[in-house]
């Protein structure tokens, strides 16, 4: 009777649990919106940015520790750095900033 | 007591099924309050899981025999750490701790990849639900571990091979490898199911697939020393298939760390590295299937088995579904870049990945090959250590290749001049040590040579590796040399844990190749007073000695060693007699020296005349092995310690791109 008893308790507790998130009427704020193709874009615009900041510290450290020599450094480099450089106007673009208010 | 334990499981089982509704109703009904409830849901399970874990843990150290799994894997003689360590030591009792760790990691990955997770979150819930819902179902129906009896007096006690401390490290480490893969799986298909196929979900990933790797790896290697020690027939990995088990998804595992590498930074690789995740959880479902179903007995026992087809059933979602989701996103999974040339650094990391996936392979094929020739009717064939360690050499050789050439080319292209450069010393490094090997007469195995050469070049390649590091941190920043190495591992966490664990795995080969190709081994039939020798060593037999431990009893040899004229004591290699058990078991003496080989000495039988069969070896470098496990680990540790201006990065970009759903478990 007692194993009854506990297990009505732990039912009765843990549908209380998983309801009450339900209880209150949804809000506006309770709207799960997907991430817009205008987000997507941002967002893939923002991991090339970093992508390539990442890029050229990596380049410095290969630089560094003779792993590149200085021809192919400076062709790395430029190339990172425009990579970059494209990804932060596009972004620049899509938010309709000037390129120093890029967030 | 029973009645809670199950009733706790079956009440777990419901709020599965409602973390996966209510997360698929979140999903696709863009309501945050379902999230929530199938958050709360998975709290509720990990608050069930725990009642049914303490009635089980209460039933055993209470003796309750009325619990057949108690009275099956204990009794009332067994020493108090074997009773703890029994409670995984049955099939249901196995699962139980699965799905505690499984529910257990799901909260803390919620919890812990909250930034940016945004419409993918659901998802991840509802696939989390899934999984443990499948083992909650396992234990609820075919392999409960509250199901009862007329309780009988005393239980049948533990297998004595399972009365080892290492049962207490080993079976839990690798059950946080196997259920470790979990997650990632999990992220991976909720990214692909919700659209997201930005990094987020690769950072996380990465991260959650290190610490399962990571507790797979040492897992294997306190199972190895666990087989040396208790199994006792002389090694320390037999290719036996429920090692394979383990050593199948860490190989996937190790080729994703890999490539996930090229995806981060190139963008390439990214159907591949979802296949890889869907594949090592994928094996991880099958080493717990092939442990767990009673396959590897027989087919027969299989068919018969209660739990068998759940898993067959649970690995065609698993691999269909992925299989199914990755054709769907196809898409969206397009190279951001091409590999420039093969001379790259992302060229060796795809090389990498095709000789780990090959292993693998082979090693899958090895553990199935029984199984399937039984299965068409023809006399079961097995598949020995020959076959394994052919595929070893072949892969492992080269792989370690690898290993010493990738830090050392960079990414995109390397130049001749450049590769002439970086690789001069090391080449001449391991052909030093091949030439060094075969001067001082270890040429007997071509095998050994090449990979003791190969683990010299990569050695090289590794310090050289820290010393350029070290020396520019040192000459641009003006660092001490001591500051400028601190800095360099700390900095660059990843890239210089990587180079730890890949010392580990060398110290590990040094450790095989000197064991196992260069042991010497004797054995004899000895009476009182007469020796056997094994390399520098003599045994001298003294005589037998009986003892009386908790639950068996033991027959020892005293054996007077000595090693290069020295005495080092004796050695008491016995055999148990466990009556409760009705079976006996082998003790194994070691005696470790101090250029870490190890005299390893087994009693096969004592004679009715007091003669004793001893058999011996000796065991160059094995410590090696066991020392590989702490560099490995403290590799994984650095590499897995959180990186703070990756979190800031990531912080950063999804504060600048704030997406929907984002939210505390």
């Amino acid at each position: 009777m007692t194993d009854y008893l506990v297990l009505a308790v732990l039912a009765i507790a843990v549908v209380v649990l998983v309801a009450w998130p339900l209880l209150r009427p949804a809000t506006a704020a309770d709207r799960l919106d997907a991430t817009t193709e205008a987000q997507r874009r941002r967002l893939a615009l923002r991991e090339e940015r970093d992508l390539a900041l990442e890029a050229l510290k990596e380049l410095e450290v290969d630089h560094a520790t003779h792993h590149i020599g200085d021809e192919d450094y400076a062709e790395l480099v430029a190339r990172e750095r425009a990579r970059a450089a494209a990804a932060i106007r596009a972004l620049d673009r899509e938010l309709g900033t000037a390129p120093g208010d890029a967030r | 007591m029973a009645l809670v334990g199950h009733g706790a499981l079956i009440l777990a089982l419901l709020l599965a099924v409602w973390a996966v509704g209510a997360g698929l109703m979140a999903a696709t009904g863009r309501d945050a309050r379902f999230a929530r409830s199938a958050a709360a849901a998975l709290w509720g399970i990990l608050a069930l899981v725990l009642v049914a874990d303490a009635i089980f843990v209460y039933a055993i150290i209470t003796h309750d025999f009325s619990f057949e799994v108690v009275a099956a894997s204990t009794s009332r003689s067994l020493p108090w750490i074997y009773l703890i360590t029994s409670a995984w030591a049955s099939q249901s009792g196995s699962l139980l701790l699965w799905i505690t760790i499984l529910i257990v990691f799901s909260l803390i990955a919620l919890r812990a990849t909250r930034a940016g997770l945004g419409e993918l979150r659901p998802w991840l819930i509802a696939i989390l639900g899934a999984i443990a819902g499948f083992f909650l179902l396992l234990l609820v129906v075919p392999a409960s571990p509250f199901a009862t009896q007329i309780a009988p007096p005393d239980g049948n006690g533990l297998n004595p091979a399972l009365q080892n401390p290492y049962m207490a490290t080993h079976p839990p480490a690798l059950y946080l490898g196997y259920v470790g893969l979990a997650i990632p799986f999990a992220l991976a298909l909720a990214a692909m199911l919700a659209g997201r196929v930005d990094a987020r979900w690769v950072v996380a990933s990465r991260r959650w697939t290190l610490v399962a790797w990571g507790f797979l790896g040492v897992g294997m290697l306190l199972g190895s020393h666990w087989a040396y020690t208790e199994v006792g027939w002389g090694g320390f990995w037999a290719w036996d298939p429920v090692e394979n088990a383990a050593l199948m998804p860490w190989l996937v595992a190790t080729a994703f760390l890999h490539s996930v590498i090229v995806q981060e930074k190139k963008g390439m690789l990214k159907v591949w590295n979802i296949a890889l995740i869907a594949g090592a959880f994928a094996l991880s479902i099958f080493g717990t299937f092939l442990t767990r179903s009673g396959i590897l007995s027989s087919v027969h026992a299989f068919v018969e088995s209660d739990i068998g087809w759940y898993f067959i059933i649970a690995l065609i979602v698993i691999c269909g579904g992925s299989f199914a989701v990755i054709l769907w996103r196809l898409p969206l999974l397009r190279a951001d870049q091409r590999i420039e040339s093969v001379v790259s650094r992302e060229a060796t990391f795809l090389f990498n990945n095709l000789l780990l996936v090959g292993m693998a392979f082979a090693v899958l094929w090895g553990v199935l090959y029984p199984l399937l020739t039984e299965a068409v009717g023809r006399v079961r064939e097995t598949v020995s250590s020959p076959f394994f360690e052919f595929f070893a050499i072949a892969f492992g050789i080269p792989l370690l290749l690898l290993m010493g050439i990738g830090p050392l080319i960079a990414w995109r292209r390397a130049s001749l001049a450049q590769l002439r450069r970086s690789f001069l010393w090391p080449l001449v490094a391991g052909l030093v040590a091949g030439a060094a090997m075969i001067a001082f007469g270890l040429g007997s195995s071509w095998a050994s040579v090449a990979a003791g050469s190969v683990c010299a070049f990569t050695t090289a390649t590794i310090v050289s590796e820290f010393a350029r590091g070290t020396r520019a941190r040192h000459a641009i920043n003006g660092e001490g040399w001591l500051t400028a190495f601190g800095r360099l591992i700390g900095k660059n966490r990843r890239r210089y844990g990587g180079y730890v664990v890949h010392i580990g795995i060398i110290v590990f080969v040094i450790g095989a190749i000197g064991s196992s190709a260069y042991e010497t081994r004797a054995e004899g039939l000895l009476l009182p007073g007469q020796t056997l020798a094994v390399g520098d060593a003599t045994l001298t037999f003294r005589g037998v000695q009986e003892s009386e431990g908790p639950n068996y009893t033991q027959r020892a040899a005293i054996l007077d060693a000595t090693l290069g004229g020295e005495s080092i004591g004796a050695l008491e290699p016995g055999r148990r007699s466990y009556p409760r058990e009705q079976t006996t078991s082998n003790e194994v003496a070691v005696h470790t020296t101090l250029t870490g080989g190890d005299l390893f000495v087994i009693l096969d039988g004592i004679r009715g005349d007091g003669a004793v069969q001893v058999k011996a070896f000796y065991k160059p470098l094995v410590v090696l092995i066991w020392l590989s496990g702490i560099v490995f680990a403290l590799g994984v540790l650095i590499c897995v310690w959180p990186d703070q201006r990756e979190r800031r990065r990531i912080r950063r970009r999804y504060a600048e791109e704030p997406l929907a759903g984002e939210g505390p478990a």
